[in-house]
């Protein structure tokens, strides 16, 4: 064979870097993307929401909020005031002019304007949200991460079934369960939060424990599949493998190498399924009548109260596409081909 | 066989993979072997055979459901089947290393290159600061990757397939190991990257002294890269020896067997594959070849056979070796290329990816003569699976034009005759993904029956399902099975018949046999290159593999890039190549006949 | 004959097992499908054998407790609560397995149609999906429902919305890794009509992913109705839904436990048993996809 190093020198064909993929973009230029993307998808629900609150007509709108009884000439009078009869898109974009500036409208129902009913609670909604995703998050994904170094076990397959029964349960059944446990049978905790409103400090935190652990395990069985599964596909990988035979303990194995490469569709798929479960505050609040903008929301549209449901979707959307924008920014942090410019 | 000083000493390795229900099945059965300073030694054998099992068991790693039943294996005295977990990482990366098949996969693909070198030096050896930063940068020298100091900072996808590899390779030799194993290494790497690679390997164990384990399915690959071999064969060593030995005229039938699968670059020289199927488990009451080999007689079945010591220095398990069978391996008589006007008249055919701006092909132009066989090779990423695909309408291209018979072709199959259909047939590389896993054989091959042959009744068809399956070598009785119970070979095969099922005038293979073992490669190009020649048929056989092609073929294109670079009858072609680039290719294969060796 | 038969049993397996078979023979699948029948025999002859009216005020004294003449006690206004378990599993199954059907017939077009052409279609396709992905799905369907009013109709099809981006997504994956095999690619060689290649070669080979995929759905679909006519946003009162008993006996949990209990169990073990047989068929792909040998 004609092994002479010279073929081995760097000018060698073979050797030349290839650019590789796609085109990788900077940094900056991902997150643009992202925050573009995020802004398009909440002007589409902003473009659903005052389509659906605004199918009424004028008149109907009127007499809504001045009674049944009022004559024609006032609904009138009341409509054109108000611009109910411009068309759509001047109508969108006084609301959204309105509502960038904090103008939410008036409720109604109580008369008020919807920000001094929405903003109070909103603070109750979001304790809930974040102490939920805050115990949520580490617990399911330790508890993939534990089935997927026991993949195939006896521990991992009850998990999985375990998992599959929780994940078949609405939020709804599964608060009914805790407060019939807790509540009822053991009578630890409140049956439901008014304690939030009229108890001490303790009665106020002692409120909020039976809703967290409800969105807690409705987020669980979701969250810890999606970890195992990425996980255990991570663990498998050859990778993996080098680096144990290069020496390098389990749990720098496990947490340096495998989970490293997992995280970025980890984070994806955690992500779309924490817009999806976070609908759940807005189920726990009404079971446990707990005072936040999820239940106003299903109060108001009860009520056909459509400033309220319109400014109520807003926030919730809001929301929820800021944990996604949160999201997508991890995955460019993690993810090498993202990173390097 | 072993000295005491050796660095590696394995005895009675005994390996089996626990199923489900208990029962050990046990796939490495009593090897022994001692790998010397200095030295490559390589471990051949087909897939299954249990050699990658034996490699990962000799430095005590249990992959999921591997057990180790019996043996020892000695670093300097040291077992390492009796160590823990622990102290095995004490080894690992430090004093033993291991270099995987595919390092695209093999290397982190989220951590830079320099952090992956760094962890095991600093791990074995507290190397930190400067120390650790000159150490990577000489190692990254070692292996030839160019500017090492920027290198460092890069993730391992910005570099190409060989490069990853020579930095798993200086990775593995970081912390100056007595003991290197490889799996495979070059294993699906360009020839040509695949020969670089061989020669470093050769420098370094020169120059650092470690005693190498070389594993690979390539006889021919091992015998330019090795001091000593061992052939593995239903997870035992049925033969092994110096080098020297081998390229002498192997002694155990299935060795020479294999030989015989292998193709060659440098003589045209028919193929024969082995009949049958190796065994999936150790056989231990009887010789595992005994079903397949030519020479068997009763007492190969009656008991176990010892590895027996031969006067050359090698040991052979075998009561018959070195008595030679009747089976002969023809050389093949050049054919003359066929007279006659072209069948197939592919002109000035250009085409990219959708998409894409880049050309895949820039006016390819080539003649197919009727009755002949046609070779097109080149590298990964040379084009030739998309010419195939534009001739057979599959992939448009963007100008140029095929002809059939003399009749212009449309560029999508759909819109062309069912007659032309009929007399062009394709076959992919891949059997696994070739055939709809929802259909039985007799589904897939009768298909084209009701589709081409207005010849062939309805009450007909099972019977020339049946006599197609018994031209490509298959039993009848897999008719009813399902692609997923047979194996590759077999599915590649029931590919085949399918093919000739149309009754085509032209067969077109992609990489037909590049997915499979050597033995079963030569069953294949055996099958083809006979009904080929029996039924008159022209044959276009892209491959990557120069020696096949020399095998089969009447005539050859060499392709790179996406043109052709030189094309001519094959003899003339492989004896005296014009261009560098067809020199180049040429020189980068390894030739069991040769023996010449890098050193 | 140059290739014998392997000589390991499992390999001789007839055909590829079915989906059918497969869900049947993991104890998984298998429990998913009895529990699911035994609901369903409860669904469609229960209110044969209910022993009140369901909606009988007053047929025993309020909150009672379960006994043997009201097997599981009395509501608020001394209704049979087992009379009115008995007619309430009907609405729990019936609008889910509408809404899943429209998903499946919206989501399978599309998700197909953008598989096999690829290109511009695809990518249209695909945005369109990820734009419907993204929506918050509780909020789309709630604010829906404030504008087209919360009946019966509106809710089938706005939960349809929801899950025929998803469901379409899942579809054209599983159709594209098909498309592009190259036993598609052979019959497009040989000419066969584009009728032909979806019926022979993609849809049976998208079959078990799709059919996963859709016994998740419906689980998610009883899960997502039953939400709603628990918020009280789908059947009104005096209606005996699962659902809607456990909103409106909830307030008597520390009295009556019962009237809760029973609803809750229907409609979990229901989107359970489905859940379950979604999941065999899932493990029944990794297993057989995996295995390519």
């Amino acid at each position: 064979m004609t092994t002479d190093a010279q073929r081995d020198a760097p000018g060698a064909a073979e050797e030349t870097p290839q650019p590789r993929g796609r085109v990788r973009y900077p940094r900056t230029w991902q997150v643009t993307k992202i925050v573009t993307t995020s802004m398009l998808t909440l002007f589409v629900i902003s473009l659903l929401a005052f389509f659906a609150t605004n199918l009424k007509s004028p008149e109907d709108v009127a007499r809504a909020a001045l009674g049944r009884e009022t004559a024609e000439p006032a609904l009138v009078a009341y409509a054109e005031e108000r611009g109910l009869y411009d068309p759509f898109p001047i109508r969108y974009a006084v609301w959204l002019g309105d509502f960038v500036t904090g103008d939410m409208g008036t409720s109604l129902t109580t008369q008020r304007p919807v920000a001094d009913d929405v903003l109070p609670r909103l603070r109750n909604t979001l304790i809930l949200a974040i102490a939920s995703l805050v115990i949520a998050l580490p617990v399911s994904i330790g508890l993939g991460v534990f089935m997927a170094r026991r993949a195939g076990s006896r521990t991992d397959m009850s998990l999985l079934v375990g998992t599959v029964i929780l994940a078949s349960l609405p939020e709804f059944i599964i608060g009914v369960a805790l407060i019939l446990v807790f509540g009822v049978w053991l009578g630890w905790l409140p049956v439901d939060s008014t304690g939030l409103q009229f108890g001490n400090a303790m009665a106020k935190v002692g409120a909020f424990i039976l809703p967290v652990m409800t969105l807690v395990l409705a987020m669980l069985p979701h969250i810890s599949r999606i970890s195992r599964a990425s996980a255990t596909e991570a663990l498998g990988a050859p990778y993996v493998a080098a680096a144990q035979l290069r020496g390098l303990g389990s749990m720098r194995v496990t947490w340096d190498h495998a989970m490293r490469n997992a995280a970025p569709p980890l984070v994806n798929a955690v992500a779309l399924n924490v817009v999806y479960l976070l609908g759940g505050v807005i189920v726990v609040e009404q079971l446990f009548a707990l005072p936040g903008i999820g239940q106003l929301y299903i109060a108001s549209i009860g009520a056909g109260d459509y400033p309220a449901v319109l400014s109520i979707t807003m926030i919730l959307g809001i929301m929820f596409i800021g944990v996604s924008v949160v999201a997508d920014i991890l995955v460019t942090v993690f993810n090498p081909r993202l990173r390097a410019g | 066989m072993s000295g005491q000083s050796d660095p590696l000493v394995v005895k009675d390795l005994t390996v089996a993979y626990r199923r489900r229900g208990g029962v050990d099945n046990v796939v490495v059965a009593g090897v022994d072997m001692a790998l010397r300073r200095g030295e490559i030694m390589g471990l051949a054998g087909e897939s299954g055979c249990g050699k990658s099992t034996t490699a990962l068991a000799a430095i005590g790693y249990r992959a999921p459901g591997v057990r180790i039943l019996t043996g020892t294996s000695a670093l300097d005295g040291t077992d390492l089947l009796g160590l823990s977990a622990r102290q095995l990482r004490g080894f690992w990366g430090n004093r033993l290393s291991y270099v995987a098949q595919n390092a695209t996969t093999a290397l982190n693909p989220a951590i830079r290159i320099g952090e992956q070198i760094a962890q095991p030096l600093r791990l074995h050896l507290g190397l930190k600061g400067d120390t650790l930063r000159a150490r990577q940068v000489e190692l990254l020298g070692q292996v030839h990757i160019p500017a090492p100091e920027s290198a460092l900072r890069r993730y391992p996808h910005q570099f190409s397939g060989g490069q990853q590899q020579r930095i798993a390779i200086a990775i593995a030799i970081a912390c100056g190991p007595e003991v290197l194993i490889l799996d495979e290494p070059t294993t699906g790497l360009d020839v040509t990257t695949q020969s670089r690679i061989s020669a470093l390997l050769r420098e370094l164990v020169t120059k650092t002294g470690v005693a190498t384990l070389y594993v690979s399915h390539d006889l021919a690959l091992l015998s330019t890269v090795a001091d000593r071999l061992a052939v593995m064969y239903a997870g035992e060593i049925v033969e092994q020896g110096p080098v020297e030995h081998f390229l002498a005229g192997p002694s155990h039938p299935y060795t020479r067997a294999l030989l015989d699968s292998v193709p060659s670059a440098r003589e045209r020289r028919a193929v024969s594959g082995i009949p049958g199927r190796p065994p999936l488990r150790v056989v231990l009451d009887a010789c595992a070849f005994a079903p397949r080999c030519d020479l068997v007689v009763e007492a190969c079945t009656q008991s176990s056979i010892e590895l027996v010591a031969q006067a050359d220095g090698s040991a052979v398990r075998c009561l018959r070796a070195n008595e030679r069978s009747q089976r002969s391996v023809r050389t093949l008589e050049q054919v003359s290329t066929t007279e006659g006007g072209a069948l197939l008249d592919v002109r000035a055919i250009s085409a990219r990816y959708p998409g894409a701006t880049a050309q895949v092909l820039s006016d390819v132009t080539f003649t197919v003569a009727s009755g002949e066989t046609l070779g097109v090779v080149g590298e990964s990423g040379s084009g030739k699976s998309t010419l195939l695909r534009c001739i057979a309408g599959l992939h448009p291209p963007i100008s140029g034009e095929v002809a059939f018979d003399g009749q212009m072709l449309a560029a999508k199959a759909v819109r062309r005759p069912r007659e032309i259909r009929g007399r062009m047939q394709i076959v992919f590389q891949n059997p696994d993904t070739s055939l709809n896993p929802r259909q039985s054989v007799a589904q897939l091959v009768g298909r084209p029956l009701r589709l081409f042959r207005d010849d062939v009744s309805r009450g007909d068809e099972e019977r020339v399902v049946l006599e197609l399956l018994d031209q490509v070598q298959l039993p009848g009785d897999i008719l009813h099975r399902y692609p997923s119970e047979l194996s590759g070979g077999q599915k590649q095969r029931v590919n085949l018949a399918r093919a000739f099922a149309a009754k085509p005038r032209v067969l077109l293979c992609d990489e037909v046999t590049s997915a499979l073992d050597v033995s079963v490669q030569a069953t294949v190009i055996e099958v083809i290159a006979a009904i080929a020649a029996e039924t008159g048929t022209s044959v276009v056989f892209v491959s990557h593999d120069l020696a096949v092609v020399r095998t089969i073929a009447h005539r050859a294109v060499v392709m790179k890039d996406g043109r052709i670079v030189e094309q001519g009858p094959t003899e003339q072609l492989f004896r005296s190549p014009e261009q560098p680039y067809t020199q180049e290719l040429l020189a980068a294969i390894p030739d069991f006949h040769r023996g010449t060796r890098a050193s | 004959m140059s290739s014998s038969p392997p000589a390991v049993k499992e390999t001789f397996a007839a055909k590829p097992p079915s989906v059918a078979r497969a869900v049947l023979r993991s104890p998984e699948g298998l429990t998913g499908v009895i529990l699911g029948a035994i609901l369903l025999v409860i669904i469609v002859f229960g209110p044969m054998f209910a022993p009140y009216p369901p909606d009988q005020i007053g047929a025993g004294l309020p909150l009672q407790l379960p006994s043997s003449e009201h097997l599981m006690g009395t509501d608020q206004l001394g209704r049979d609560v087992f009379s009115r378990w008995l007619n309430g599993g009907r609405s729990v199954i019936l609008a889910p397995l509408a809404s899943v059907a429209i998903a499946l017939v919206l989501g399978g077009f599309f998700g197909l149609l953008a598989a096999y052409k690829g290109g511009a279609i695809d990518e249209v396709v695909t945005r369109i999906f990820d734009v419907f992905i993204i929506l918050p799905p509780l909020v789309l369907v709630l604010v829906l429902i404030a504008g087209f009013g919360s009946t019966t109709p509106v809710l089938i099809i706005t939960v349809a919305l929801v899950f025929a981006p998803r469901m379409g997504r899942v579809i054209r994956g599983a159709a594209q890794g098909v498309v592009t095999s190259d036993y598609v690619a052979s019959a497009q060689a040989r000419g066969e009509r584009t009728g032909a290649i979806l019926f022979r070669e993609i849809l049976p080979n998208i079959a078990a992913p799709t059919i996963a995929d859709t016994a998740l759905r419906i689980t998610y679909a009883i899960i997502f109705i039953a939400t709603l006519n628990f918020l009280g946003l789908g059947l009104q009162p005096p209606a005996s839904d699962w659902g809607l008993m456990v909103a409106e006996y909830r307030g008597f949990i520390a009295v009556q436990p019962w009237a809760t209990i029973w609803p809750a169990v229907g409609i979990a073990a229901l989107s359970v048993s489905f859940n379950l047989v979604a999941d065999s068929i899932s493990g029944h792909i990794t297993k057989t996809g995996s295995h390519k040998s």
